[in-house]
């Protein structure tokens, strides 16, 4: 029932913050009808404003910690009245004229309206919708608005009346009800606490209305955080974790009881999954916001148990009510809708203002359609040429095969193999070793998860890398350059580049990995930068005519450096140094830039401590910083020889094809003077030629260095290969031709024109010669193979030996090959000498590179004696092989003399004989990897892995743990929990003393190592998400 | 000019210093890898015993037919070998320091002496003596004296260089095989055998067997010889028209030799002084100049393996087809040692024939020390030294002279020799380096 006359009661709260408490004064004082009261609660010591032109206004003063008791305070000063409501508005809320009376009307109308909301708009547009009714989820965690916002307002709402919610702000609520209720739920701190308050409306029987046509200007100074004053720089994204935390809370408090446990779990893993989305977003300050909501809900719940009972106890009709309430929360479509708004609104409105129009989209369809016309033929043509090439590798890989050679070594190492180098630290390249970093094994991870492992990963990349890098520099091209003359061109001179063939034929996975992954390095710093050229369009306008820079490329480029980093750390410091000098230029996109080196600044962190740890500018610092980590081999060629010609000499091929192919680089290079000539996009091309400087400097470092051996202390150590310095060389060129040519045909006028597009014409002629020629005499099938390469079946050393490997006591095999009265000795813990992963790094004189320790780490000569005893028929040398864990020699195949010699030998008992080579076994027994030897002679085997074993001791006294490995300071063991006592042993291998009985446990664990490999895997990971462009998923669908 | 143009010009000077730069600065060129040291290791091999290859056997077999001076066979034949062994095969294993075997055969197609110093094994030897023309006869004797089997490769070298593909034979433990090398290649006038086995090796020796016609030219075992660059090879026996004596050399790698007599009056001119050139893998034989006995000092651009043949000639039996019957003796050549050397004296009438191409001394100890030879070698001379000591003697020396034991039967016109072998096992040097393995595609 409802009383005759309707008292309005106009609640105005300030605090003073907002600029706008006049005109909302001005704008209540002016409704037709005016509010009967108008009491102004004026909280925290707010300087009181014009008093307003009202016959029963009320100046309150008020110290309430919240909204609600800033009500309650005005309340309190004047007794209810029946049929009462107040008009509750916050100082940045004006009712536009019309609004009071629309509300009340709505109010006599339906009597058990007890919240009546107004539609809220712009306060600077009020055409622009901002709320007209507010929702949320059956779990009540996400506030779903009804309009969307900045929707223009075209009376498209008009028929809406009841909703589960309203903002108070500007809405009429019955006093009856609020002091029912008990007002707004403090807990809240503000932030959804109408949602509240409409949900226990209602639950206790009433109706919560909007009403379209009454329309109040909020501007919403606490969502923007702009309260305090007016030019206050806010934005929405302030205040998302406060209202994120507010949404969950309201979950927590409207949830029935056996939901709050899992209630409480949700914001982590929400927070979680929101944590990747913001990372792909790339948008750092939300990431932090979102992670913070757990424990901003946590702070909350001291609160939970209040606000749980202010809903229990204001909730009336029971389940009539719940229907009512549950038919108006959000539909999934509804949400949906809103997500999408929410989430990529913006973005959408963005791409649609600046979709191209129809005209334009037509040219850029023709130019996309030759595009990819001329695309895959550079792919057909690549294709061809490398499986002329190499086509030998694919059917290998296919038949099962691998790719071996001396300098690549066996390319059939496990995934988990690599996992354990990576993780772990420890190398097991001759007698094992420390290592720096991680080496190549985290970019032979993804290759080991090719279907049929890194052989098959390997072999396609060695194969098909000329396609990989031809694509990579078509890419780059394009970022410079919409020509596809000067793409097509770019993309066959880098992919059949000379020096990169040679690191192909080589098998030197690194460089080629480098010089795959520059090219889109550079894509993603300049697409970063935003400094891409768009797609021409006729009247020489572009699309789009400005480039945006992009945080996703910026994160591609992260992580192409990251990988290109591992391959070849030498480029670590150039590559900082350059992107330094570009932030520096460009303020806009500092971060932005320097971000892109984060990922391989954290990679490199190892290699860079270790140079520092040894010395700076010594010979062992310049070694560690042009490490190699894979294959290396050493090379005589000087770098300029390296770069201009490197394949010269190569029989088989018609002298014509020979020409071409040698004068290649040089006409790529004159090329590059002719676009340094013409001085167009000076900026660009002087930082190609800058870049290509910097990639001579850097070739000739590395060239000019010895790196550490592959196989271990003591064998073959190369200089470095000037492969990935070259590579930087190239794209360098590529940069500062293709920008600099980009276009030159359509320059000047006239007779100039003319001229200059005769000279383009001849130009690319010549180079396209040049580049045919090269790819023909490439690919020349009667050509000479240079190729260190081989295919070769996976199993490597007999089958017998192999098992021994593969038993929990994990023998060593060392294998042995005789030429010229020479003996070739290799100690291998696997199938095969192992190069791709390993590089323990040692700088000269044999120390570990990661370590200060000074202490030499053994190679296989410390096996040099008891060999030559196997050989020269002397006995002894069982034990002396035993030592370093050698359960089998071989006699590699052909090697007959050698067998025989073997044979004599009294220390060693046949296996067997393939066409792997003959084995034996060393009659010592056991021989193992680790083994404790107690006091009284017993000598028990560990169980070991790669790096750790374990076993469980019975009848030890005063043993000695032995590992048969390179004493390392991280080798740790413990005895039923308890770490042991390390002892000096003098072959220098790990040794503990084991004081008794129990489970022993040994274990190469170090610390810094593992926390390093999970930051690298953390950045490259982040590098990866924010890499996806999630943005462009909308753009399409706004197209479609 | 506006500073818009000049900036764009800002390019063309960078490639400018570029270019300057490139050329002006000297840039550090390629590092040298590091290769992986060689390790030597120098190894005690464990001692195995002598082989003495055992009897000599008659090339057509023993007939018998019935005119004493036309059999094949005879039977007068002392064998000894000393000290005394366990057989092996037909021969005998000595486990002994040094050992030798003697054989006198009194008539028939391989009257004669022939005897060698046993040798222990060895994986790498050259053979320079035998012929497998018409009427000779070579047998190579291999005895494996260790307990596992060894596998060898046997390729023959003639005047023309390596005979077809290396012949490969596996020795059990403890036994001995003998190839006729006629069956392998018939013809070849000067031959040379280079015997490569795995393991610690074989002990080889080579049975030379002449015949002229139904008189024999002579007969004697070969010791294996290792290659040099600078040898002395002894001529024990002086070269006559009716003895004549040849050296023989093997150029596994091709060489240009010089040769120098040193004789009994110092060194002899020869040849002219011209220098003899081998090509790869081919034997040479040169005839020794007519004189007494004398050496020849072989220096060679690369190593060489070399031994002498000398002759005695006797009278031939009446109507026999010759007018002389011969018995040879082959003395393989030395490179200097200070290493102690021996070889056991057996029965009959010795002589040490010794030479040294710088002046130096000889002194021949027996077991107790006492010097049977003690003499003087003046430089580029060739001396012979008479010796007088009972059979069984081990006759060592330490110094660097190029010695052997001549062992004549004057009255029958016999005669042998029986070089000096190393007391002891000399250490074997193993070289080792690092490298990969990545399998045998």
């Amino acid at each position: 029932m409802s009383p005759a006359r309707l008292t309005v009661r106009a609640v105005v709260v300030s605090d003073g913050g907002s600029p706008r408490l006049a005109a909302v004064l001005d704008a209540v004082v002016g409704q037709d009808p005016v509010p009967d009261s108008l009491d102004l609660v004026l909280v925290g010591g707010a300087e009181p404003p014009e008093p307003p032109d009202h016959p029963d206004a009320t100046l309150i003063r008020s110290d309430a910690p919240h909204l609600s008791a800033a009500i309650d305070a005005a309340l309190a000063a004047h007794p209810a009245q029946p049929g009462e409501l107040l008009w509750i508005l916050h100082d940045d809320s004006a009712p536009m004229p019309g609004a009071l009376a629309a509300l009340t009307a709505t109010a006599r109308k339906r009597s058990r309206a007890e919240v009546i909301g107004a539609a809220q708009v712009r306060w600077d547009d009020p055409t622009r919708l901002v709320s007209l009714g507010t929702t949320t989820t059956r779990a009540g965690a996400r506030r779903v608005t009804l309009v969307d916002e900045d929707d223009v307002n075209q009376g498209q709402y008009d028929a809406r009346d009841d909703v589960l919610a309203v903002s108070l702000a500007g809405a009429l609520v019955r006093r009856e009800t609020w002091e029912r209720l008990r007002g707004l739920d403090a807990a809240y701190d503000g932030w959804g606490d109408s949602l509240d308050f409409c949900r226990r409306v209602w639950r206790s029987g009433g109706d919560v209305v909007a009403v379209p046509q009454a329309r109040v200007r909020h501007a919403q100074e606490s969502l923007y955080a702009r309260r305090g004053g007016e030019g206050q720089a806010g934005s929405r994204r302030d205040t998302y974790g406060v209202r994120r935390a507010a949404e969950w809370y309201h979950a927590l408090a409207y949830a029935p009881w056996w939901a709050l446990l899992p209630l409480l779990i949700a914001p982590v893993a929400s927070a979680a999954w929101r944590g990747v989305i913001r990372v792909v977003q790339n948008d750092v300050r939300l990431l932090g916001a979102d992670l913070a909501v757990p424990f901003r809900v946590a702070a909350r719940l001291p609160r939970l148990w209040e606000s749980r009972r202010l809903v229990a106890s204001t909730a009336g009709r029971g389940r009539a009510a719940r229907e009512a309430e549950r038919s108006l929360l959000a539909s999934g479509r509804q949400v949906r809708h809103d997500i999408r708004v929410r989430e990529w609104g913006d973005y959408e409105t963005w791409r649609a203002a600046s979709a191209p129009s129809d005209v334009a989209r037509a040219e850029l369809d023709h130019a996309r359609r030759r595009r990819r016309q001329v695309l895959a033929g550079v792919t057909g043509a690549m294709v061809a040429v490398s499986a002329l090439l190499h086509g030998s590798w694919l059917l290998a890989v296919a038949r099962g095969d691998m790719l071996v050679g001396d300098a690549l070594g066996v390319t059939d190492t496990s995934i988990g193999d690599l996992w354990d180098r990576g993780l772990g630290g420890w190398s097991e390249q001759a007698l094992g070793a420390p290592t720096i970093d991680g080496g190549l094994a985290p970019l032979l991870l993804p290759l080991a998860l090719v279907p049929g492992g890194l052989a098959v990963g390997v072999g396609l990349l060695l194969a098909l890398a000329p396609v990989g890098a031809a694509l990579a520099a078509w890419g780059a091209a394009g970022a410079f350059s919409r020509s596809l003359w000067i793409r097509a061109l770019a993309a066959a001179a880098y992919g059949l580049m000379p020096a990169f063939l040679v690191s192909i034929d080589d098998g030197r996975v690194a460089a080629v990995i480098a010089h795959l992954l520059l090219p889109v390095v550079v894509v993603g710093v300049v697409r970063a930068g935003g400094w891409q050229r768009g797609e021409r369009l006729g009247g020489g306008e572009e699309f789009p005519s400005r480039s945006v820079p992009s945080s996703s490329a910026a994160m591609v480029a992260a992580l192409a450096l990251g990988a290109c980093v591992i391959a070849a750390p030498v480029l670590l410091l150039p590559a900082v140094v350059v992107l330094a000098a570009l932030a520096a230029a460009t303020p806009g996109s500092r971060w932005r830039l320097l971000s892109i080196a984060l990922p391989a600044v954290v990679v490199g962190l190892p290699g860079l401590l270790a140079v520092v740890q040894q010395g700076l500018v010594t010979d062992a610092a310049l070694g560690i910083l042009a490490r190699e980590p894979g294959p290396s081999a050493a090379s005589d060629a000087s770098v300029f020889d390296l770069l201009l010609d490197p394949m010269s000499g190569a029989s088989g091929v018609p002298g014509v094809l020979a020409a071409a192919s040698s004068v290649v680089v040089p006409v790529v290079l004159v090329a590059v003077a002719a676009a340094a000539i013409g001085g167009r996009r000076w900026r660009i091309v002087t930082t190609g030629l800058a870049i290509l400087a910097v990639g001579v400097g850097i070739a000739v470092v590395s060239s000019s260095t010895v790196v550490s051996p592959d196989a271990g202390a003591g064998t073959a150590a190369a200089n470095g290969w000037a492969g990935p310095g070259l590579s930087v060389v190239a794209v360098g060129a590529l940069m500062a031709a293709a920008a600099g040519l980009d276009g030159v045909c359509a320059l000047g006028r006239g007779t100039v024109r003319g001229v200059l597009r005769a000279l383009a014409a001849v130009g690319t002629a010549a180079v396209a010669m040049a580049v045919v020629g090269h790819a023909a005499a490439v690919a020349w099938p009667p050509r000479e193979d240079t190729s260190r390469v081989e295919a070769s079946s996976r199993d490597v050393i007999p089958l017998v030996a192999a098992l021994e490997q593969d038993q929990s006591t994990r023998g060593r095999v060392l294998l042995l090959d005789s030429e010229d009265g020479v003996v070739t000795a290799t100690l291998v813990a696997g199938d095969g000498t192992e190069v791709l992963s390993t590089a323990g790094e040692l700088v000269p004189d044999g120390r570990s590179a990661a370590r200060t320790s000074g202490a030499t780490v053994p190679g296989i000569a410390v096996l040099g004696d008891a060999t030559a005893q196997l050989l020269g028929g002397a006995a002894g040398a069982g034990d002396a092989l035993a030592a370093w864990g050698v359960a089998v020699v071989v006699a590699e195949p052909g090697a007959d003399a050698l067998a025989d010699s073997l044979a004599q030998s009294p220390d060693l008992t046949l296996l067997g004989s393939s066409d792997r080579g003959t084995s034996w076994r060393v009659s010592s027994s056991p021989v193992a990897r680790a083994w404790v030897e107690s006091g009284d002679g017993t000598v028990t085997a560990l169980d070991m892995g790669r790096s750790a074993g374990v076993v469980d001791l019975t009848g030890n006294e005063d043993g000695t743990l032995i590992v048969a490995a390179t004493d390392d300071e991280a080798w740790a063991a413990s005895l039923d929990g308890t770490a042991l006592t390390r002892v000096e042993d003098d072959l220098g291998r790990v040794a503990f003393e084991v004081p008794g009985d129990g489970h022993l446990e040994v274990a190469f664990d170090d610390t810094s190592h593992r926390v390093w490999w999970w930051l690298a895997a953390a950045a490259l990971v982040w590098a990866a998400l924010g890499a996806i462009p999630l943005r462009t998923r909308t753009f399409k669908e706004v197209r479609s | 000019m506006n500073t818009r143009a000049l900036i764009r010009l800002t390019p063309v000077a960078v490639a400018a210093a570029l270019v300057a730069g490139a050329s002006l600065i000297d840039l550090p060129g390629p590092a040298a890898g590091v290769t992986p040291e060689t390790q030597e290791v120098s190894v005690t091999p464990q001692a195995l015993p002598l082989a003495c290859p055992g009897p000599l056997e008659v090339p057509v077999g023993s007939i018998d037919a019935g005119d004493s001076d036309l059999d094949a066979g005879s039977d007068d034949i002392m064998f000894t070998v000393s000290p005394e062994g366990t057989p092996m095969g037909d021969g005998t294993a000595v486990s002994e320091a040094v050992a030798s075997q003697v054989e006198r055969v009194g008539g028939g197609d391989i009257g004669g002496l022939a005897g060698l110093s046993c040798t222990s094994p060895s994986q790498d030897q050259w053979l320079v003596a035998g012929s497998t023309s018409l009427g000779s006869s070579a047998r190579l004797v291999l005895s494996n004296p260790s307990e596992a089997s060894v596998r060898v490769q046997v390729s023959l070298h003639g005047p023309v260089g390596q005979l077809a593909d290396p012949t490969s034979i596996t020795l059990g433990p403890g036994s001995q095989q003998s190839v006729l090398l006629e069956g392998v290649e018939a013809e070849v006038p000067a031959l040379a055998v280079h015997v490569v086995s795995g393991g610690v090796g074989v002990s080889a020796g080579l049975q030379d067997s002449r015949l002229d016609g139904f008189v024999a030219a002579g007969t004697d075992w070969a010791s294996p010889t290792a290659t040099s660059t600078d040898q002395v090879v002894l001529v024990p026996s002086a070269v006559t028209e009716d003895a004549p004596g040849t050296l023989r050399v093997s150029a596994p790698e091709g060489a240009d030799l010089t040769l120098t007599l040193l004789g009994a009056d110092g060194t002899e001119s020869w040849l002219g002084g011209t220098a003899v050139s081998v090509d790869e893998g081919a034997v040479t034989d040169i005839a020794l100049p007519a004189g007494d006995v004398a050496a020849v000092r072989v220096e060679s651009s690369t190593p060489v393996a070399a031994a002498a043949m000398v002759t005695v000639a006797r009278e031939a039996p009446a109507d026999a087809g010759a007018e002389h019957a011969l018995d040879l003796a082959w003395t393989e050549g030395q490179s200097g040692t200070d290493a102690e050397q021996g070889v056991v004296v057996p029965d009959g009438a010795l002589s040490v024939v010794a030479a040294s191409a710088t002046a130096t001394h000889l002194t021949l100890t027996d077991e107790s020390g006492e010097a049977v030879v003690d003499a003087d070698i003046p430089a580029g001379h060739t001396v012979t030294l008479p010796v007088e000591a009972p059979a069984g003697t081990v006759l060592t020396s330490t110094d660097d002279v190029a010695w052997t034991l001549r062992v004549t039967d004057a009255d029958a016109g016999f005669v042998t020799t029986l070089s000096p072998e190393p007391t002891t096992v000399p250490d074997r040097v193993v070289s080792l380096v690092p490298g990969p393995y990545v399998g045998s595609p």
